[in-house]
Formats: C-alpha cells, structure tokens, sequence
C-alpha cells in the first residue's frame, strides 16, 4: 500500500508539522494584494495626510523641514525594497501633510475660501479619472505610459532648472506668471499629474489582479498619495494663478 | 455658499473613490492586448504563484524504486 492511499484511507494528518503547512497555505492566499486592501491603505496616508495638514496649518514653520524631510522619505521608500514601504510611507504621509498645511493656510491668508476649492477640485478630478478607468473610457498603453512620462521629466527638468536659477537671484518667468501663458502651463501641468493618476490605477488593478504579496498594498497606496500630493499642488497654484488675475 | 459647493464636491468625490475604488475594472479596460506590461517593474517581487512547481505528479511505490 503506498504512503498516499494510507492518507486517503485515514484522513488529512493530525500531525502538528502538516497542520503548520496547512497554516502557512492558508495565509499565502490571505497574503496577497486585494484593491480593497490597496484602498483602504490609501485611506489610511490620505487620514494621517489631513492629521498633518491640521499641524502644518497652524504651524507654518515646519513647511520647510516638513517638505526636505518628506523628499527623503520618498527617495527611501522609492529606492528601497517595496516590502518596507510601510515603515515610510505612513511618516511620509503626515510629514507631507504637514508641508500641505502651512502652504495651504498662507494661500487662504491671501485668497480666503481657496482651500475647501483646492481639495474640492483635486478630489472631483480623482473621482472623475477613476470613473474614467474602470470604466474603459482612459485605457492606458505603453505610448501612453511613453508620453505621461516624457511629459514628467519635461516638467521636472522645468522646474528643476528653475530651482538652480533661484540661487542666483533668476526664475523662468512663465512658471509662476498668471498670464495665459502660465495658466496655460499650470492647466497642462494638472493635466499631466491626472494623466499619472491612470498608470497609479493600472499598476494597482494588475498588482492586484495578479496577486503581488499584501505589502504591495502600501507601495501602491504610496504612489498614489505622491501623485495625489503632486496634483494639490499644482490645483493650488493655478487657483493662486486665476485668483490673482482679480 | 461657493466654499459649501466644493466642500459638498468633495464630501461626493471622496464617497465615490471609496466606493469605485474597491470594483475591478470594466473587461473593456481589462481584456485588450495592448494593456501596459508592468513586469518589469514588479519582477523583484515574489508572486505567490511562483511557490506551485508545475509538472506532473505521480505515486510512488516500493516496486517502483526496485
């Protein structure tokens, strides 16, 4: 009689070592990413995010440490292996929110009431851009991907161009100007960072669909809180833009 | 009154996301072949399915092994 037929005949084993696999089986299927798990992680950063807006509000002075700290934090968790992403990324987080705040409450001292604009408008375009996604209408390829992308370091280069240029009294003008031209940059800008928000969504839907192990649902949720961070931004300014032409 | 529409956007947007969020895709979205191959970026980490060893399995007996 071989091994086999003796358990068919006699049952599953009630050796502790085979009910230890039966365990670590168990939790490889409850250890993969989920999109539930991926959006509730998301709503977890976008929490602590609103936590540290409300410090950041009423202490304007962490801007600066706030926002050098929060760059590190991201190059980490960018550079290191996703499976510590969330050792990072909830710090991340609330030091972004943080930085959030106080440039927040110094636009609200000087526009009153475009806060509650800019997180309405970054959210309606979030919504908006997911309904377009699962619904099919948006369908990212590889060229899409391709042109998102050129249009990231495009921007990037602009703006890191512009940093260097700072240090010696200079700034490329069109940047921050409110004419058409700059409006036109910020609204190819927002543009650009919604556009990022579709691959965020992809990337997500196919770790999921193809059941990346669970601390994948951080890394996610951490991409999309950077692109999130990015698109207040950049809502902000073209508000700060628009309500200056007044 | 402007402050309460965008705060009313918001409260809506942010129901939404959650609700969206947690649905997969349309098969329009999914099933195309020109879907974007974000392997590359996720071929450092380990899936579950790499634990199965594919092949055929077969019983072994004593007689076998003599």
């Amino acid at each position: 009689m071989s091994k086999h037929q003796a358990i068919n005949r006699f049952g599953v084993s009630s050796n502790p070592a085979f009910s230890q696999f039966q365990k670590i089986n168990a939790s490889s299927i409850e250890g993969r990413m989920t999109l539930d798990g991926a959006v509730n992680k998301t709503a977890i950063l976008l929490s602590l995010c609103f936590a540290g807006a409300f410090f950041g509000w009423n202490i304007p002075s962490l801007v600066i440490p706030a926002a050098i700290i929060g760059f590190i934090l991201a190059l980490i968790t960018i550079f290191r292996s996703p499976a510590k992403a969330r050792v990072t990324a909830i710090p991340y987080a609330f030091v972004e929110g943080l930085m959030l705040g106080g440039i927040t409450g110094f636009a609200e001292s000087m526009y009153p009431g475009i806060a509650i604009n800019a997180v309405g408008l970054t959210f309606a375009i979030v919504a908006a851009m997911l309904f377009f996604y699962k619904s099919g209408i948006i369908r990212p390829t590889e060229n899409f991907k391709l042109m998102v992308w050129s249009g990231i370091v495009g921007v990037f280069s602009l703006y890191l161009i512009n940093f260097i240029m700072m240090f010696f009294g200079n700034s490329i003008g069109f940047i921050h100007s409110n004419g058409t031209f700059g409006i036109l940059f910020s609204l190819f800008v927002v543009g650009l960072a919604s556009m990022t928000l579709v691959l965020d969504f992809d990337f997500i839907e196919e770790a999921a669909d193809k059941g990346l192990p669970k601390y994948m649902e951080w890394y996610s949720a951490f991409s999309l809180m950077v692109t999130l961070i990015w698109l207040y931004m950049e809502v902000l300014r073209l508000l700060m833009k628009l309500q200056s032409r007044r | 009154m402007d402050s309460l529409f965008w705060l009313l956007i918001f409260v809506f947007s942010l129901v939404l996301i959650s609700s969206l969020g947690r649905v997969k895709a349309s098969k329009r979205q999914l099933n195309r072949n020109n879907r974007i191959n974000w392997s590359r970026r996720t071929k450092n980490t380990e899936t579950i399915e790499q634990n199965i060893i594919e092949g055929e399995s077969y019983e072994v007996s004593e007689n076998n092994e003599k």
